[in-house]
């Protein structure tokens, strides 16, 4: 008998093992008299619902840029941006025989201008009088110092964010001479000896300008306070300089942008608390976006949930926000960002995490931008925020928030239609797959 | 006894390896799709060659699982196993492609031991039927869109039945069995949907259980002349389904949803009659003829795409051996050749999926007065037509079974 438990184990084992095929035929042949199991459906009538709000602070003491300038906006109002901060240097030493010969800003450009950058602008340079110091830990765009209200010097300059490296303006000799000799003498050896002396810049741009906003580097190299000077040497004297400039690893913020929009009856007046949202249908079905000055489109989908009204068990595949901006809105000079960021705000509009999908940080995209006949939209992938508003087992009041990039060191705008726009209705389209009937 | 036991032990164990071979298809058939898959080609010992018939076969030594009566013919102080796989190789067309697939396993285990002079029982387990398809870029519309989604679906697993057979002589000619069947097993189902920028996975695996009871007569009218009767009563087989669906969301893989021990409805098998004749000529021919009849219009159960039809299945099958006596060993060879053709219980578009097959097989004895035997049968056949957009599938079977008799290895003993 022991022979026969022998003979079945290696059966056992030999066939168990060896008669293995491929799990599964891989052909292409059967398919056509079955269909799947599966329905995939798109809906695309949901209620989008937009509104504005506007935050009300933004962070710009943490931004790369000095913003400068003022237009006035089509939507937005009087724009206005005007940089405050505090110069410094590293070392104070200026070589006791050195004689002052001039005193210049060299303000670098960035790179970034918005509406027209062919008229002329008149800035005017004003030394604070508070140190630049937050009451918090930061600036915000509301904050303001105190400065001293005649300008040391006005210049009116037609900016070359391109051709150019740098705006060059010639400070007084008054101005620049006191500080220099101090220095000179040793009287100013650190910071706090200089600050006494001199507390810093603001940037005004004229009232009456209705030009162009431009970006100005805060980098050492780009902008700075220069004082020319000269050493007598044996033969001939030999020019030297001594900078001061931004300080970027000061422990509090050393510069920010005090930005603002000025309107004049227009709904967004209403706006004068983060909680307040204004429905686009109350402002001509359109909805804001406005870098700088913290106003952004919130979206929610009130009528999500219809989908359930389809009989059977299923499940979100994707889900695709579309955004049109009237095309009066963008043009050259007021270019469309070509993506649009994308946060969840809770109940009182207050920012509770940024929505992020497998591929990273969800970002709405521009399409057409730069078609012949089309007009630009904006596509914004939100199937992780709405699969989780399918799934949520409690609904929770919260929303979408979009805004541009670099929200804290530009004044860019984007208009958006809004869901009764005769145009171009708000649209979210929503892959939806039934796989129990 | 003891001897018994340890063979039944044996037998356990070569069931638990036979579990294992499960895990492999049978089939490659993409009609296994519809309701519980295609019946199963495996058969034990030599029926798989006599066209899958022989009702009317006296089981005297070997074992014939179709009809429990038989069992009453069951040589006395016999105990035999038998262990058997299969291979079919199968191509598949429709009116433009045409592919070949590949499936094998073990597939079946039995034996049977006489409990007295006029009864004998037995125990079996094969599969009852087979799920293997593979259904690839199938292609639908998304509804509401111009877009198109693709989907592959794909299907194993199997039904198994585990059978009691008893078979008691109630005079010299007539013989009357009783039949147990434990139907069991599992059916995966795995479809992957694919847009263009998502896709959903649903795996869904259907576990269906189920007794069914059979009689069995068989009646010799002479020498010649026998008739075997099986009626298989219907039976409805319980089902509970798991499900797991997964799916990929903006690149973010998510679950779904998990659900286990989902009630399904019953499937519902139909009331059986197989009717055969034996005719031998002399010691060393003979000719069986089996008709069937499965009565599944009554079962009033409907498939996705396919009806159920009643089926009906004939068959014709002859044995021959030079003589069974024999001192020569290929005297005791066995020949046979058979014929089988299936109505088909599906019906897609108005069309029965029939089916035919021919068998050939040959039965090499091992040993001297031992009904120990290697039976290799190999079957050819057809399924279902290319007509309209059906699918026809012609398919090769190697069977090879291993029927061994406990005196084979008690010899030594003996000497």
């Amino acid at each position: 008998m022991k022979k026969v438990l022998l003979v079945f184990g290696i059966f056992a084992s030999v066939l168990g093992c060896s008669v293995d095929t491929s799990d599964f035929p891989t052909l292409e042949v059967g398919q056509e008299f079955v269909n799947t199991n599966v329905r995939i459906l798109v809906v695309d009538t949901f209620t989008v619902k937009l509104s504005t709000i506007k935050f009300d602070s933004i962070n710009t003491s943490s931004s790369n840029r000095l913003l400068f300038g003022r237009y006035t906006d089509e939507f937005m109002g009087d724009v206005i941006s005007q940089p405050y901060f505090e110069l410094s240097s590293t070392n104070y030493n200026i070589p006791n025989d050195a004689e002052f010969d001039s005193i210049s800003l060299i303000l670098g450009y960035d790179g970034y201008f918005y509406n027209d950058t062919t008229l002329v602008s008149q800035l005017n340079v004003h030394e604070l009088n508070e140190r630049v110091r937050p009451e918090e830990d930061v600036f915000y765009n509301t904050s303001t110092l105190g400065f001293d209200t005649v300008p040391l010097v006005t210049r009116r300059f037609r900016p070359e964010p391109f051709d150019e490296d740098s705006l060059h303006i010639t400070m007084p000799r008054e101005f620049g001479e006191p500080i220099f000799d101090l220095i000179r003498e040793n009287e100013i050896d650190d910071l706090t000896d200089l600050r006494d002396a001199f507390k810093g810049f603001t940037l005004r741009p004229d009232k009456s300008d209705n030009t162009s906003i431009i970006g100005f580097s805060r980098d050492r190299e780009e902008t700075y306070l220069r004082f020319y000077y000269s050493v007598p040497q044996e033969f001939e004297e030999e020019s030297e300089f001594f900078d001061l400039s931004i300080n970027p690893f000061s422990e509090d913020p050393s510069a920010f942008n005090h930005i603002v929009s000025q309107l004049s009856q227009s709904p967004l007046e209403e706006l004068t608390d983060q909680e307040i949202e204004l429905p686009s249908t109350a402002s001509s079905d359109l909805s804001f976006i406005q870098s700088g000055t913290g106003y952004a489109t919130k979206v929610s989908f009130p009528s999500i949930r219809n989908i359930f009204e389809i009989p059977g068990t299923g499940t979100a595949l994707t889900a695709t926000l579309e955004l049109k901006p009237p095309r009066s809105s963008y043009n050259e000079l007021q270019p469309l960002r070509d993506s649009l960021n994308i946060d969840v705000v809770d109940v009182n509009n207050v920012i509770t995490e940024t929505l992020v999908n497998g591929a990273g940080q969800v970002l709405g995209r521009i399409i057409g931008e730069n078609e012949e006949f089309s007009d630009a939209t904006y596509q914004l992938p939100v199937g992780i925020y709405i699969d989780r508003k399918l799934l949520e087992p409690r609904i929770v009041e919260d929303a979408l928030v979009l805004y541009t990039p670099d929200y804290n060191s530009s004044i860019n705008r984007v208009v958006l239609q809004g869901e009764e726009n005769e145009d171009f209705e708000a649209t979210l389209t929503l892959t939806y797959a039934i796989y129990e009937e | 006894m003891r001897n018994r036991i340890r063979t039944f032990l044996a037998v356990l164990l070569g069931v638990h390896a036979w579990g294992y071979g499960q895990t492999n298809n049978l089939t490659g058939s993409p009609y296994s799709l519809f309701g519980l898959g295609v019946e199963t080609n495996s058969n034990i010992g030599k029926n798989s060659s006599l066209g899958n018939g022989g009702y009317a076969l006296r089981g005297t030594n070997f074992i014939n699982d179709l009809n429990p009566a038989s069992f009453g013919a069951f040589n006395e102080k016999t105990f035999l196993y038998d262990i058997g796989f299969l291979v079919e190789t199968s191509t598949i067309s429709n009116r433009s492609n045409e592919e070949r697939r590949i499936a094998g396993s073990i597939s079946n285990l039995a034996f049977a031991s006489s409990l007295s002079p006029r009864s004998a029982f037995g125990i079996s387990v094969l599969p009852y039927s087979d799920v293997g398809y593979s259904l690839l870029g199938i292609e639908a519309n998304i509804e509401g869109s111009l877009d198109e989604f693709r989907s592959n679906i794909r299907g194993s697993g199997a039904l198994n039945e585990l059978k009691l057979n008893y078979g008691y002589s109630v005079l010299d000619n007539v013989r009357a069995g009783v039949q147990l069947a434990y139907l069991f097993g599992s059916i995966t189902e795995d479809e992957d949907i694919f847009t263009r920028t998502s896709s959903l996975s649903i795996s869904e695996r259907n576990t269906y259980n189920g007794f069914r009871l059979g009689l069995g007569l068989q009646y010799d009218l002479n020498e010649k002349i026998g008739f075997g009767l099986k009626v298989d009563f219907p039976t409805s087989l319980s089902g509970s389904r798991d499900r797991e669906v997964l799916k990929t969301l903006d690149l973010v893989n998510a679950f779904v949803e998990e659900e286990n021990d989902e009630d399904l409805s019953n499937f519902d098998l139909p009331l059986e009659i197989h009717q055969g004749l034996l005719y031998s000529f002399k010691n060393n021919l003979s000719l069986n003829l089996d008709y069937s009849l499965r009565f599944w219009d009554a079962t009033n159960q409907v498939d996705n795409i396919g009806t159920f039809v009643d089926q009906y299945s004939v068959s014709l099958g002859a044995e021959y051996v030079v003589d069974d006596a024999g001192f020569k060993w290929w005297q005791r060879v066995h020949f046979r050749a058979g014929f089988e053709y299936d109505s088909g219980y599906l019906q897609i578009n108005d069309r029965n999926i029939d089916s035919y097959r021919a068998t050939a097989g040959i039965g090499l004895p091992i040993g001297i007065r031992s009904p120990s035997m290697i039976n290799i049968s190999f079957a050819r056949g057809n399924r279902g037509n290319t007509q309209g957009f059906l699918v026809a599938e012609s398919f090769n079977t190697v069977n090879i079974n291993i029927t061994l008799r406990d005196l084979w290895f008690l010899r030594r003993k003996v000497d």
